[in-house]
């Protein structure tokens, strides 16, 4: 009875382990990635950087990376091995662009391969530091509001020199200057005076400024706007 | 053949429930996706149903752009911010919300988009389509 009892025992948790396994992830993809989302932090000055989504093929056979599809035009996967045998270890590489972008900016990208469950969605989460960071970029008087001079606050981020080269105002109705807040030397404010009048007007304001030794230039656009 | 019977009853039993607790598993987890999201984002049904001014504003590069577009769109990605932003600025008009789409859900591009748009120009309604512009189109292929 005992001996019945036990080899019942055995073949239920044989049985459990077999149906377990075959629900499982693994059985269904080779591929196992370490992170699904990888963070790229990028410096203020970098043009580029690049995510790595690594994985490992733990399928019983061969893997081949079919597609690298990034979702946006500032991405480009990189060129590299496509083919993983069993057991073998390999990489995703993509190249982010920094371009006009500061912030966090997230980008999918569809990895397609030749398992039955072929497709996988990554997501690159590129953080690029802003050298010079604004308050508010867009500046508006309501109808209702007196038309008096509003103020910016605009901070450099510790390390890099910054030299402000000029404003430039697009619509002459309005005018901008910069003045210094605190004594750091690292904080501003930007003025920003309306037209008078209860008319409507825009304008983009352009702030030009030089960072750090290599004297980088860069332009910061704001927006103002009387309703 | 009694023991037989009795192993495949056992097996048939084990997986007859693992496969119920799997669907339950997976079907709550699936109604916790749709049901839930993102705060900020929007149907195309409750987007339609806003009573107060839409502003649309296309995530997705200018060539998808100038394929075909949400009417009044106006485009906005980060190849020609600059120049783009000034014009959903120039449209926009306090108390309108403003809903950003790139090509479908996960795209990522709207939900940049829209997170510029709340921290740098401090616009209060801003939302994400779900399911972007594959939404729209075949709501309106229906």
């Amino acid at each position: 009875m005992r001996r019945t009892t036990a080899i019942w025992r055995k073949k239920a948790a044989g049985i459990v382990l077999v149906v377990i396994a075959s629900q499982s992830p693994a059985a269904a993809a080779g591929l196992r990635w370490d992170a699904k989302e990888v963070t790229l932090p990028l410096r203020w000055n970098a043009d580029s950087g690049i995510a790595r989504f690594t994985f490992v093929n733990e399928g019983p056979g061969q893997v081949k990376i079919t597609e690298v599809s990034p979702g946006c035009g500032c991405t480009a996967a990189l060129p590299a091995k496509t083919t993983f045998a069993a057991g073998e270890k390999g990489e995703v590489a993509v190249e982010f662009k920094t371009g006009n972008r500061a912030g966090a900016f997230r980008v999918p990208i569809a990895v397609q391969t030749d398992e039955p469950v072929g497709s996988t969605t990554l997501l690159l989460i590129a953080n690029i530091e802003e050298a010079i960071t604004f308050e508010n970029r867009f500046i508006y008087w309501q109808k209702t509001e007196p038309r008096g001079p509003r103020r910016v606050r605009v901070k450099v981020v510790e390390g890099p020199s910054v030299a402000f080269g000029g404003i430039e105002v697009e619509n002459p109705a309005f005018s901008a200057t910069l003045e210094p807040h605190g004594s750091g030397g690292r904080e501003f404010d930007l003025v920003v005076t309306p037209p008078d009048g209860d008319r409507s007007a825009f304008s983009s304001i352009v702030l030009r400024a030089r960072l750090g030794e290599a004297k980088l230039a860069r332009a910061y656009t704001l927006l103002a706007r009387t309703l | 053949m009694r023991k037989v019977f009795q192993t495949w009853l056992l097996l048939a039993g084990l997986a007859t429930a693992l496969a119920v607790v799997d669907t339950a598993v997976n079907s709550r987890a699936r109604s916790l996706v749709l049901a839930g999201g993102p705060p900020d984002e929007i149907t195309l049904t409750a987007a339609r149903a806003h009573r107060a001014p839409l502003l649309w504003v296309d995530a997705r590069s200018d060539a998808e752009f100038s394929l075909d577009h949400i009417p009044e769109a106006l485009p906005l990605n980060g190849d020609r911010w600059d120049v783009q932003v000034t014009e959903v600025l120039r449209r926009w008009q306090p108390g309108t919300r403003v809903i950003v789409y790139c090509s479908q859900s996960g795209c990522g591009a709207s939900r940049n988009v829209a997170e510029r748009l709340r921290r740098d120009y401090r616009l209060p309604d801003v939302r994400v389509l779900r399911g972007g512009w594959d939404a729209w189109r075949k709501a309106v292929t229906r």
